[in-house]
């Protein structure tokens, strides 16, 4: 195996060399959340600011702290135009002025629009220590981050130990990499925030929704916490899931989830992209039932399908009076983006069995705000249509509106908005010829 | 992940104490081949000898030394029915006379004729080693013995720390386990034949039919080791076998297999069982490219295609 080590000496070098010859005019892609490469992306900045590198383009998806600190700096504007395919704190400011552009898109086909859209130049991403076979893993971030460095002319790894080493399509081969950087500093730790007693009550509804030994998704944020609670006693599930978070780690050190009965890849933990705590790296690291998958694969509704008695979980920003909902869009801005949302209520929807569950509290700002609404605020995008919803889940309620007329779903969701707005949505829905 | 190692220590004993389970009139099948435990076969054929077992049914396929010197000795003929789904030169007399039968089969649907047509009542197989998150492997050997493994009363395991560690549907987890013990023999090596100046005719014939890109299986013998050779000239090969086998670590090791071009698990090197040198066992051993599956997979024609 000696040749392999062999092989990586010569491509180790400094992060510094490894970016030198990025020329003007470049694409670069950056691996995923903890697949930002901080070294790398460092070296980017500097080569930028000493003005040695101009018309850059770079895109990610959801950029957290080591592209905020480097890329994203404002100086660096007029030598990086930056694309986000999903915002994040990091980048909302910039998307709102017009500093960043947002490109809209489903999860699953940013890898196609990789392959087939565009030209990468470069890829960038931090990936686990290369092992005796020669195959370094995409860890946390297999998402687009493996297409987009099987599909460039330059792909710069940076070596990080506390990387996990993660089984499924996330291997890459020594022979595949052009330079290669070492830098072993912690990943970014994701600790998810105490549910509260919406969240305890939404939480209790949706488990009572999932049945033993079904697949289940579970989306980033409170809720996903507080169901995993009442999960406790459910038996065989299964995950096949965009995000793997720590909740999830709780369901199968309890034996709760096992994936045995699952119809797709039994007995995996199947996810695109992790995040969660260093307890949950450690969890995932060189684990066997962990199996990452390109989000074009885990995403697809076709094959989110394939899971019978798949229950999707995700959160919402308001719904109107005609089931169509916002997840994405806020004070008529660009918030987050739509992520694997639709994929995944249009693989549950078409699972035996499955399930999409959209789940929300039913105000904001302290009650002030009502996120029922008649209609939404022009220029507000829609990411799930009517056409597609199913489930809605607040703190007073499930209501199922497939299949439902336009009366019925504007009473059942007027049902589960918070009671002190109820009347008001009733007056709105007679005036918008509902009822 | 300490609940693992103490579900570990709960369930490890010794392979007298492992077979006492075993009731007269049991159906056992045995891991095949590579995964054949030696100290569970010796136990069971030792009640078998002091009289303790009787009617018992033993189910095997391709049987190697271990299961010759133990279950297939021809004193215990008459508490143990031998039943083999592929006859091997440790069976092949005692199909003949009619000591043990032979069951008509295609290799990829006994894993449905295990968990569909059968009653199993005890799988005896080789494991490699628990990890941190509670899963043992099937290791070299995945064919039947793990459908046989997840559908029968009780599964008690020998650990051999000489068994890889192998990906693919290939988990087997400590709470599927009913008996744990622990032997760390050496695997069996099986050296394929030189190839013969005919098999060097014939494989060049075969390598010319074989492309760039293409995906490969091989059986054993001479031939398929004379044709790695003609290979070596190739481009992304890839492997969906039956038997993976040293050659094929050669031309792995030479980048001509590299399997980015399979059309089905790419980047993996598909394979039922794997048969052959030491060197081969610590090439598959933790190699996140070498991926085991079933031989209802593995070998059906569909997947296959």
């Amino acid at each position: 195996m000696n040749g392999y080590f062999e092989e990586y000496r010569k491509k180790l070098t400094t992060p510094e060399k490894a970016v030198e010859d990025i020329q003007d005019g470049s694409t670069i892609i950056l691996g995923m959340v903890n697949a930002e490469p901080p070294a790398l992306l460092a070296a980017i900045a500097n080569r930028a600011r000493q003005g040695d590198l101009k018309n850059i383009n770079i895109y990610f998806l959801h950029p957290a702290e080591h592209a905020a600190m480097t890329i994203l700096a404002p100086d660096l504007c007029d030598c990086i135009q930056v694309y986000s395919w999903f915002v994040s704190l990091a980048d909302r400011a910039r998307v709102r002025v017009g500093l960043n552009y947002f490109v809209p898109n489903y999860f699953h086909q940013i890898p196609r629009l990789l392959k087939d859209f565009m030209q990468i130049d470069v890829t960038v991403a931090t990936v686990s220590p290369m092992d005796k076979a020669g195959y370094f893993t995409f860890g946390t971030a297999n998402d687009y981050t493996s297409t987009a460095a099987r599909h460039c002319r330059k792909l710069i790894v940076e070596v990080n130990e506390h990387m996990p080493r993660v089984f499924g399509d996330s291997i890459l081969h020594i022979s595949e990499v052009d330079a290669i950087v070492e830098n072993h500093i912690p990943l970014f730790e994701s600790i998810p925030a105490e549910p509260d007693i919406e969240d305890e009550n939404i939480g209790k509804s949706i488990a009572e929704m999932v049945p033993d030994g079904a697949t289940i998704q579970l989306g980033a944020g409170n809720v996903p916490s507080a169901i995993t609670r009442y999960l406790m006693n459910h038996k065989d599930l299964g995950i096949h899931t965009e995000l793997f978070c720590p909740s999830m780690v709780d369901l199968i050190e309890k034996g709760v989830v096992t994936g045995r009965r699952k119809t797709l890849h039994p007995r995996k933990n199947v996810f695109t992209f992790a995040r969660g705590t260093k307890r949950m790296y450690e969890f995932m690291d060189n684990n066997p039932t962990m199996e990452s998958y390109p989000v074009s694969y885990v995403n697809d509704p076709a094959v989110i399908a394939q899971n019978e008695n798949m229950i999707s979980i995700n959160s919402i920003l308001e719904v109107d009076l005609l089931g169509q909902c916002n997840a994405e869009f806020m004070g008529g801005y660009q918030f987050s983006g739509t992520g694997g949302q639709l994929d995944f209520v249009r693989g549950a929807f078409d699972s035996k069995g499955g399930k999409s569950i959209l789940a929300f509290h039913s105000t904001a700002k302290n009650e002030e705000l009502s996120r029922v609404v008649p209609r939404f605020e022009a220029g507000t995008v829609v990411t799930t249509p009517r056409m597609d919803t199913q489930y809605f889940v607040t703190e007073h309620g499930v209501v199922d509106l497939k299949g439902k007329s336009t009366r019925e779903r504007a009473l059942d969701i007027i049902s589960i908005a918070h009671p002190k707005f109820r009347d008001e949505l009733m007056r709105e829905a007679e005036n918008m010829y509902l009822l | 992940m300490n609940i693992y190692a103490a579900a570990y220590k709960q369930r490890l004993t010794t392979p007298e104490k492992a077979v006492e389970r075993i009731k007269n009139g049991d159906t056992l099948v045995h891991g095949a081949t590579i995964s054949e435990p030696p100290a569970l076969l010796a136990a069971v054929a030792n009640r078998a000898r002091e009289g303790s077992l009787k009617d018992i049914k033993v189910y095997s396929s391709l049987p190697m030394e271990y299961a010759a010197k133990t279950v297939l000795s021809p004193d215990l003929s008459d508490c143990i029915q031998a039943y083999s789904w592929f006859v091997t030169a440790a069976d092949r007399a005692r199909v003949k006379v009619g000591l043990s039968y032979y069951v008509p089969n295609y290799i990829h649907q006994i894993p449905r004729l295990c968990s569909d047509f059968m009653d199993i009542d005890v799988v005896i197989t080789t494991v490699s080693p628990m990890d941190k998150a509670g899963y043992f492997t099937f290791g070299a050997v995945n064919d039947y013995t793990s459908v046989a493994a997840r559908n029968c009363r009780t599964l008690i395991v020998e650990v051999n720390e000489n068994m890889p560690r192998v990906f693919g549907d290939s988990l087997l987890h400590i709470s599927e386990v009913t008996a744990v013990v622990e032997n760390h023999v050496p695997l069996l090596e099986i050296i394929s034949p030189e190839p013969k100046p005919e098999d060097e005719i014939i494989a060049r014939y075969i390598a010319e039919m074989v492309p760039d890109g293409a995906t490969i299986e091989l059986g054993l013998g001479g031939i398929p080791n004379a044709i790695a050779h003609l290979l070596e000239g190739h481009k992304d090969l890839g492997v969906h076998t039956g038997v993976f086998v040293p050659a094929m670590v050669d031309l792995i090791e030479k980048g001509v297999i590299t399997s980015r071009k399979k059309t089905l698990h790419p980047r993996k090197h598909v394979f039922m069982v794997a048969q052959g040198t030491r060197r081969m066992y610590d090439f598959i051993n933790d190699n996140p490219s070498m991926e085991n599956y079933p031989a209802s997979y593995t070998e059906d024609p569909s997947v296959i295609a």
